[in-house]
């Protein structure tokens, strides 16, 4: 990831980056108060992933940089795949769409 | 001819070499980008044919046949729009399906596999597979646009790697950054 960062060919990156870990603190601390409860904590986790999927899905076409875009990818996924388990222990179909966040 | 209309010609010249050059890296990056979709879709198509033939097989449970059977309907999605994507800029995509004993993860094929653990370490094989393509493919892709779809598709091919994993009674998540390695 260090060096996906440093790359020279990726402008705009760093403040991309620091858009995903800012939107992410914010929506979680507006949500805090939901999480109370075992189901609310994972409510709220499921919330997080797919807002941060989404975040994921808006960045991917501005980034310049293809390491970067490698990178954001990987960790697209990751997040695509925290909701397999959150959506398990929530009792829910852990795989209901096609496609993550939704887009097509 | 004056200087003034031998700088406007130069300027012009430069101009249209630009523009030639400007061209052939759009049109390069067009080849490319069919190219990889292409690609894509073929492996998807795969990918469908190896959930429905693991969808019949009497070695996985009805619950695990269910999910492969969804699994496999998830893939032809997948293969339905990365093709409009693919015809959106000129391409035509690949049709027909591969034949099951086609569908290979290494040197085994689907087919040539009959336990539980041995049809769902297939699956698996081949999911990885996938999304090592997809990594690729967002560090090839030269068209921004196509990446919110490629995205959300590898998204969904990592989803199938956690059932898979759990289903193998292996860590569903066993890395915070998915390349399919």
């Amino acid at each position: 990831v260090s060096s996906a960062a440093s790359s020279p060919a990726s402008p705009g990156a760093c403040s991309i980056c620091r858009y995903l870990i800012v939107a992410s603190v914010i929506a979680g601390t507006s949500w805090l108060g939901a999480a109370r409860t075992a189901a609310g904590a994972l409510a709220l986790a499921v919330h997080l992933e797919n807002r941060a999927i989404a975040a994921y899905l808006d960045a991917l076409p501005r980034l310049t940089s293809p390491d970067l875009r490698g990178t954001a990818a990987s960790m697209l996924t990751s997040d695509a795949e925290h909701l397999v388990v959150l959506r398990r222990e929530l009792g829910e179909d852990p795989v209901p769409s096609a496609f993550a966040g939704g887009a097509g | 001819v004056t200087a003034t209309t031998r700088r406007g010609a130069l300027a012009a010249a430069g101009a249209a070499a630009l523009a030639v050059r400007a061209g052939d890296a759009a049109a390069r990056a067009s080849n490319g980008d069919r190219a990889v979709l292409g690609r894509l879709i073929v492996v998807e198509r795969s990918a469908a044919v190896a959930y429905e033939q693991a969808a019949g097989a009497p070695s996985l449970s009805s619950r695990e046949r269910a999910v492969a059977r969804d699994f496999g309907a998830q893939e032809r999605e997948h293969v339905a729009v990365l093709g409009r994507a693919l015809e959106g800029i000129g391409g035509r995509p690949p049709s027909g399906d591969p034949a099951p004993a086609d569908v290979r993860v290494g040197a085994k094929a689907l087919a040539e596999v009959r336990e539980r653990a041995d049809v769902l370490g297939f699956l698996l094989g081949f999911e990885l597979e996938t999304v090592r393509l997809y990594y690729e493919a967002h560090q090839r892709l030269g068209r921004g646009a196509l990446l919110r779809t490629t995205g959300a598709i590898m998204g969904n091919e990592g989803q199938h790697l956690a059932v898979l994993r759990q289903a193998l009674g292996r860590d569903p998540i066993p890395t915070a950054f998915e390349t399919g390695r």
